[in-house]
């Protein structure tokens, strides 16, 4: 279904625009590019594309001003690309309404299978009442967590975290995005509550807590859960 | 008189005797009442040797006894002493052994010579004997002077600690000279400091600095009776040596002469440790810029290392396209992204270590060690079925910087899977021990020598493999600067079994609480 979706690139490196776009275009994406915001936003305007894949560091203006003003009149997903070492720019990207990030250097395969996630959430809007990823079945309608057929007891907040990952699947969720959700406004600096709580849910439904294959981590900046391809 | 006074004054009362030659005979004659008593004693016992000898002698021999005890007062007790004996032997002399005995008489025109000459020899003798006295004092207090200087360079000539070479010195001169001593140093700007609290006043340190700024002495003969003297070197004046008696007088020559060795010796000390640190500072500075030398070479070969493989393979894809079989594409494609991925690593240390050592503070949060743990390992996904990792159900959430510590892990990770067999796993292992997490990297390789298992910390420490050297030795280096900016602590030891084993510990006394 992604197939021939329009990716815009917005980066000012030629040679990480190159490989961008010979791979999209290998995967039968169609590709335009932009080298800096003032352009992407014009080409998004213009263009319409279906995603935008937008580098954090661009040599007019900042990447996150980028992300709040194309999300004044547009919901087109939007993919970043961050280096490590700027946790604090990924999460404001992604509170400014970004989809999804790749921190540089990052493989081919890791960035198709994010485009892919980025573009299902947009196509794929049928809201399904039955995730499954692996052996792990939560059906929303019946607020019922299943593992292997086992039923799993998950205390509220457990469950209105595993609901918030589930209708996000595939996307990447920061920590205060999910304070927000799950706890409320006024919750949204302690992050640690979140971590502590995903420690808990782990214990329940993961096989291994310790190499969690449902929920996964992205260092410093939140959560995930897997989708299986 | 002296010897009823206080201690604290005994030095200095010595030093009035010793060395104010003028006042040697005054004080002599002013000998005190117990040396007046000795002399009494003496020509008392010289009676009674010449009482029981008498029979046996002219009074002749008689009267060379008696001069015998006036020598003996002379050199023992002093010139006061001496004529009192002489008076006294003359009139014993003629009252006991001189008929009409019993009464002091001069009958003979030729007794009153023999006592005129007796007396002036006596006189004589006692003047004579009573300098001897004062030069053997003279000299035994020399010999203290010299004493004080030779224990003060023995103890200075050791030391590298300004303040025991200047306390010492102060020690020796003030129980010598029996006055209060301040040593004042001048500061980098050529100004003069005290570090003592009780110093000079206003216009005293107006004239030290002058002291300093001129080079010369300065003998003030004030009531207070300071003595100013630089601290002279060839090269500067180091600061000025200030004696003030607490009965006022300037120091004499004698005293002039000790305190200029003083000063002198004192300077020498200074200047010694002032070359001193100037060396150490010298060799410091090659230290460090042999150290930057060794991380330059080091960085050159380590960023070099992969790009080479990456530059080669690539090249390499590129020209020989069409004689490359399936496999060996493969195996080329797979060296440049595992070198990309080394040469990302080393990277994320450099840029860790500059983040360490330009002093920026971890951001701290409530974290999730098997989190960090996992995200570690997602590093190395090709390898992910070597890692074999435990984390205990107590361990709790600890405050330390994600990121920081994920790349500890990163390292050590790196390390245990370079250094094991290839079917080896590599252990990690996180545990609860009374207020502190401790985590534990443990490997299957060579092991390292005991005498190398702290220096693996230090930068450049490569370990050696089939005789080659390995990594650029930064990784570990780093894991110590994160843990120990995180109150932690890091180190290695041998693994049961062959190995080793890495702990690095996050402290956990406070716990995380969660509405």
């Amino acid at each position: 279904m992604s197939q021939g979706a329009h990716v815009l690139i917005v980066d000012d490196e030629a040679p990480i625009r190159r490989f961008l776009k010979s791979s999209l275009h290998a995967h039968g994406y169609q590709v335009s590019e932009a080298l800096d915001g003032a352009s992407a936003l014009e080409r998004a305007a213009s263009l319409k594309p279906d995603l935008m894949i937008l580098d954090l560091g661009l040599p007019d203006q900042d990447g996150v001003h980028v992300i709040e003003q194309l999300r004044e009149w547009s919901r087109m997903p939007i993919i970043v690309l961050s280096v490590r070492d700027r946790e604090r720019d990924k999460i404001a990207a992604l509170d400014a309404g970004a989809n999804d990030y790749l921190t540089k250097p990052f493989g081919m395969g890791e960035l198709l299978a994010r485009v892919r996630a980025a573009l299902r959430s947009t196509f794929a809007a049928v809201e399904e009442p039955v995730f499954q990823t692996g052996a792990l079945r939560v059906d929303l309608g019946r607020r019922l967590v299943t593992r292997a057929d086992q039923e799993i007891k998950l205390t509220p907040t457990e469950y209105a975290i595993l609901r918030l990952l589930v209708l996000n699947a595939g996307k990447v969720l920061t920590q205060k995005q999910i304070l927000r959700e799950v706890w409320g406004p006024n919750y949204v600096d302690e992050s640690h509550y979140v971590r502590v709580y995903v420690g808990l849910l782990r214990q329940k439904i993961e096989p291994d807590p310790a190499r969690p294959e449902f929920i996964l981590t992205e260092p410093g900046v939140g959560y995930r859960l897997r989708v299986s391809d | 008189m002296c010897h009823t006074r206080a201690r604290l004054f005994v030095a200095e009362c010595h030093s009035n005797k010793l060395f104010r030659s003028d006042f040697v005979l005054a004080l002599d004659i002013r000998s005190t009442l117990k040396d007046y008593g000795l002399t009494l004693l003496t020509i008392v016992a010289a009676t009674i040797v010449g009482w029981l000898l008498h029979p046996a002698l002219a009074s002749i021999n008689v009267a060379l006894i008696y001069l015998l005890a006036v020598v003996a007062s002379a050199t023992t007790w002093g010139l006061g002493p001496a004529i009192m004996a002489s008076l006294l032997g003359v009139l014993t002399l003629d009252a006991l052994f001189v008929p009409p005995y019993g009464l002091v008489s001069i009958s003979a025109p030729q007794d009153l010579v023999t006592y005129t000459l007796f007396i002036t020899v006596g006189v004589i003798t006692s003047e004579l004997g009573a300098r001897l006295r004062t030069q053997v004092q003279v000299a035994r207090a020399r010999e203290r002077q010299s004493m004080a200087l030779y224990e003060t360079s023995q103890q200075i000539a050791f030391s590298g600690d300004r303040h025991l070479i200047l306390n010492s010195a102060i020690q020796q001169m003030q129980n010598l000279f029996g006055a209060k001593v301040v040593i004042l140093l001048a500061d980098e700007s050529g100004t003069l400091r005290t570090a003592d609290a009780s110093p000079l006043d206003l216009s005293e340190m107006e004239r030290a600095q002058r002291v300093l700024e001129s080079g010369s002495a300065e003998i003030a003969h004030t009531a207070r009776g300071v003595t100013m003297l630089p601290l002279r070197t060839a090269q500067a004046n180091l600061g000025v040596l200030v004696l003030r008696r607490a009965l006022g007088g300037a120091a004499l020559r004698d005293e002039r002469r000790a305190l200029d060795a003083f000063a002198t010796q004192i300077a020498v000390a200074l200047e010694h440790i002032q070359l001193n640190a100037l060396a150490e500072q010298a060799r410091e500075r090659q230290a460090n810029e042999r150290f930057q030398e060794a991380l330059l070479s080091s960085l050159s070969h380590d960023l070099r290392t992969p790009i080479t493989a990456i530059t080669g393979a690539a090249t390499s894809l590129r020209e020989n396209a069409d004689s490359l079989t399936e496999p060996e594409r493969a195996a080329l494609l797979q060296d440049v992204i595992e070198q990309s991925a080394r040469l990302n690593r080393l990277v994320s240390n450099l840029l860790e270590m500059t983040r360490l050592e330009s002093g920026i503070e971890p951001q701290r949060a409530w974290q999730s060690i098997p989190e960090v743990i996992d995200a570690a390992a997602n590093h190395f996904k090709t390898q992910a079925h070597r890692l074999d990792i435990h984390c205990d159900a107590d361990v709790p959430f600890v405050q330390f910087d994600f990121v920081l510590i994920e790349q500890v892990l990163v390292n050590l990770i790196e390390n245990a899977l370079k250094f094991s067999p290839a079917d080896a796993p590599v252990e990690i292992r996180a545990t609860l021990e009374q207020e502190v997490v401790q985590i534990q990297v443990l490997d299957r390789g060579a092991g390292i020598p005991p005498q190398d298992l702290e220096r693996v910390f230090e930068k450049f420490y490569r370990a050696k493999q089939h005789g080659q050297t390995q990594g650029s030795g930064l990784g570990l280096m780093i894991c110590r600067g994160i843990v120990q900016a995180h109150g932690g602590k890091v180190y290695a030891a041998p693994r049961e079994g062959g190995g080793t084993r890495i702990v690095f510990t996050l402290p956990a006394a406070e716990r995380v609480k969660v509405e």
